[in-house]
């Protein structure tokens, strides 16, 4: 049986058992009609060739629909230390795990609601509609964030894959709204200690209103028998900001699909991404930014190391619409290896349909900077220590960035983790 | 302390130094100057070990020891400095780490034992007030974001801290403003000592009104073509290089 064929096999299984309430059962309907129409992506499809999709063909995921007080209570070792000033919400395996939270409702001007109503725009997405569609299909909760005008939160939503010993599949969606002047600080992150192979496939859908400032981090985390998928559109108001500082350490075979589009005059997206990746993970990213105002602006870093057989990938495709003039655009995307037998890819795309518009990019996959290596030597530092502080610097550089340094030394030490012999005595050091 | 003889120096398929000979004793400062292009940068950069400067004749020794066989890092422990035109930006290693990296690596190849953390800190405060450095320059990346007169001012506060026995500084003074420029020929000038030597390669001669070298030498085509005392700077101010390039191709 076909990947395609067993989710909709899966579906028929569960559906009578996903609440209306999120979406309509016409509504999960037609999202699943979306994806047979399309079929699942495949190797052959460009913006699909260096996702690892296999895992799917060879396993079946078995959607959660019940959590229980006993699994919640074991999945309470796997948090992470909380963070000062956020209100944390908790998913396990999908499912909200209301003992692990803060309360639902509405604080400080923004409302959290986990059984919200999709609405019927989710998932529909210019970019690739299939796996946004296949969250909608398959979603029991939704996560909403609304926050009204003006208002102030910090959010910390944890998606953890706690199941032990069955091969589960989560469908997280969330969809964030930031009234006009609202300020947003957003922490997503995904994790999972367990061995055993889960999916999870999310979906996030952001609008942000004129004039607000949204600040999302997402880190993932991972366990090694991991399949992650995710989907995340933005719309970004006029004079609004969204900065996304993402950074990826776990899952088997990860692919993010990210669509935002800067839809008001001014609007402004920075977007920085790290991975590093060892073993034979695959780790692949296809985001399209399009400027659809005058005067927006895109920043966009990418650094990947990939060691052993690892292999990462990342397509950061602009668009400058017609309507775009006085827009600019910056993209530094850098990949290193690490591994004699590790891949990397790494490609800026530009679309322009207007004058008046700049557009930087620069991209490289190779080996570490000779220039910073002899400045190091000309220090006495030692090669295999220069080597190892440069490994360091290119892994953490954007990550430097995130203001929320409780979480950035989290980030560090995660990091730290993954480095082995010398490069690790020198991370050690650095954290 | 220096002592050049003969030095030939290619960089890719280019022949930059040809015959370069000078000897720079203890104690003293010399400056070099020359018209772009005629191997000052290629001569610092081949003195530090730099990749891809590659010495195809001729001999260096500093304090007796063959320069030209030891790898950068040697060099630079065994107490050669090099303070660059264009120092690079490291972002995710800060500066506090690698002053004292750098420092602890110069004392180990000393035989002493590893500073202690807090004594660093107290030593680098000390020299960072001397050089009116901001002490947040000490957790943020190295270069990160600096002005080119804040990279400048950077080099000379690693040299203070590291005290190395030979400094060899490339074009410094280039895009420092007046009070910049003072800053750093006063963390220079502090330097100067009986046991150490410091090559200024600069292009102009503002440097060296603040800085009085010994001795100025013109570097030409990768050659030293003429030397004098300080007043040889002034002179070249006045009048160019083409007299003194004309009176040695005669």
């Amino acid at each position: 049986m076909s990947a395609l064929a067993r989710l909709v096999s899966d579906h028929a299984t569960v559906a009578g058992s996903l609440p209306a309430s999120v979406v309509t059962r016409d509504g999960r309907q037609a999202a699943l009609g979306v994806v047979s129409a399309l079929g699942l992506p495949g190797g052959r499809e460009e913006n699909w060739r260096y996702a690892n999709l296999r895992p799917l063909d060879e396993l079946r995921f078995v959607p959660q629909l019940t959590n229980n007080a006993a699994a919640i209570e074991q999945a309470r070792s796997l948090l992470p230390e909380p963070l000062a000033g956020f209100d944390r919400f908790v998913f396990m395996d999908g499912l909200f795990a209301a003992p692990l939270s803060a309360d639902t409702g509405s604080a400080r001007g923004v409302s959290i609601d986990t059984r919200a109503p999709l609405d019927a725009a989710f998932g529909q997405y210019s970019t690739d509609a299939r796996f946004g569609a296949l969250a909608v299909a398959f979603a029991p909760e939704a996560l909403s964030i609304t926050a009204s005008a003006n208002a102030t939160r910090d959010i910390e939503i944890l998606f953890v894959a706690a199941r032990e010993g069955t091969e589960s599949a989560s469908y997280p969606a969330v969809t964030i709204h930031a009234g006009e002047h609202a300020r947003l600080r957003i922490v997503e992150r995904h994790l999972g200690a367990a061995e055993s192979a889960t999916f999870s496939n999310a979906a996030i859908d952001l609008r942000i209103g004129p004039a607000a400032q949204v600040d999302h981090v997402r880190v993932q985390q991972l366990g090694a028998g991991a399949v992650h998928f995710d989907t995340l559109r933005a719309e970004i108001g006029a004079d609004a900001g969204y900065t996304l500082d993402t950074v990826a350490l776990g899952a088997r075979s990860a692919r993010t699909t990210l669509h935002a589009r800067l839809a008001g005059r001014g609007a402004r997206i920075g977007y920085a991404h790290s991975v590093a990746l060892t073993e034979a993970q695959v780790n692949d990213t296809y985001a399209v930014i399009e400027h659809a105002a005058p005067g927006t602006e895109t920043t966009q870093d990418y650094r990947g190391i990939a060691a052993g057989r690892s292999s990462v990938a990342f397509n950061g495709h602009i668009v400058m619409r017609p309507g775009a003039a006085g827009s600019a655009s910056r993209q530094s995307l850098r990949s290193l290896l690490a591994g004699p037998g590790a891949g990397a890819d790494v490609r800026p795309q530009l679309e322009i349909y207007t004058d008046d518009v700049k557009a930087s990019h620069g991209a490289t996959s190779g080996k570490l900077d000779e220039h910073m290596l002899f400045y190091l030597l000309s220090r006495g530092i030692e090669r295999r220590v220069g080597q190892s502080l440069l490994k360091w610097a290119f892994l953490t550089g954007l990550v430097a960035r995130i203001g929320i340094p409780a979480l950035r030394t989290q980030i560090e030490r995660a990091f730290a983790q993954r480095f082995t012999g010398e490069d690790a005595a020198v991370a050690q050091e650095l954290v | 302390m220096l002592k050049i003889e003969n030095l030939h120096v290619t960089v890719g398929d280019r022949k930059v130094l040809n015959g370069l000979t000078l000897e720079v004793p203890t104690g003293e400062v010399h400056a070099i100057m020359g018209p772009n292009g005629s191997g000052k940068s290629t001569l610092a950069y081949a003195l530090a070990g730099r990749p891809g400067y590659e010495a195809t004749q001729g001999r260096v020794l500093y304090d007796g020891q063959d320069l030209l066989a030891m790898p950068a890092e040697e060099r630079a422990r065994a107490g050669v400095f090099l303070g660059f035109q264009y120092p690079v930006e490291i972002p995710g290693v800060n500066n506090v780490y690698l002053l004292k990296a750098a420092l602890n690596a110069r004392r180990k190849a000393a035989g002493l034992a590893e500073i202690d953390a807090f004594e660093f800190l107290e030593y680098v405060r000390g020299k960072m007030k001397f050089m009116q450095m901001d002490e947040s320059f000490l957790s943020r990346g190295v270069n990160e974001s600096f002005s080119g007169g804040e990279k400048k001012r950077n080099e000379i506060l690693q040299m203070l801290v590291l005290e190395p026995r030979l400094a060899l500084l490339d074009e410094t003074d280039s895009g420092l403003d007046i009070d910049a420029m003072k800053i750093v020929a006063q963390g220079i000038n502090s330097l100067r000592g009986p046991d150490r030597s410091i090559v200024l390669v600069t292009h102009y001669q503002r440097l060296l009104d603040h800085v009085q070298p010994d001795r100025v030498h013109v570097l030409s085509r990768g050659r030293i073509v003429h030397s004098g005392g300080p007043e040889l700077a002034l002179e070249l101010e006045r009048r160019g290089y083409d007299w003194v390039l004309e009176a040695s191709a005669a």
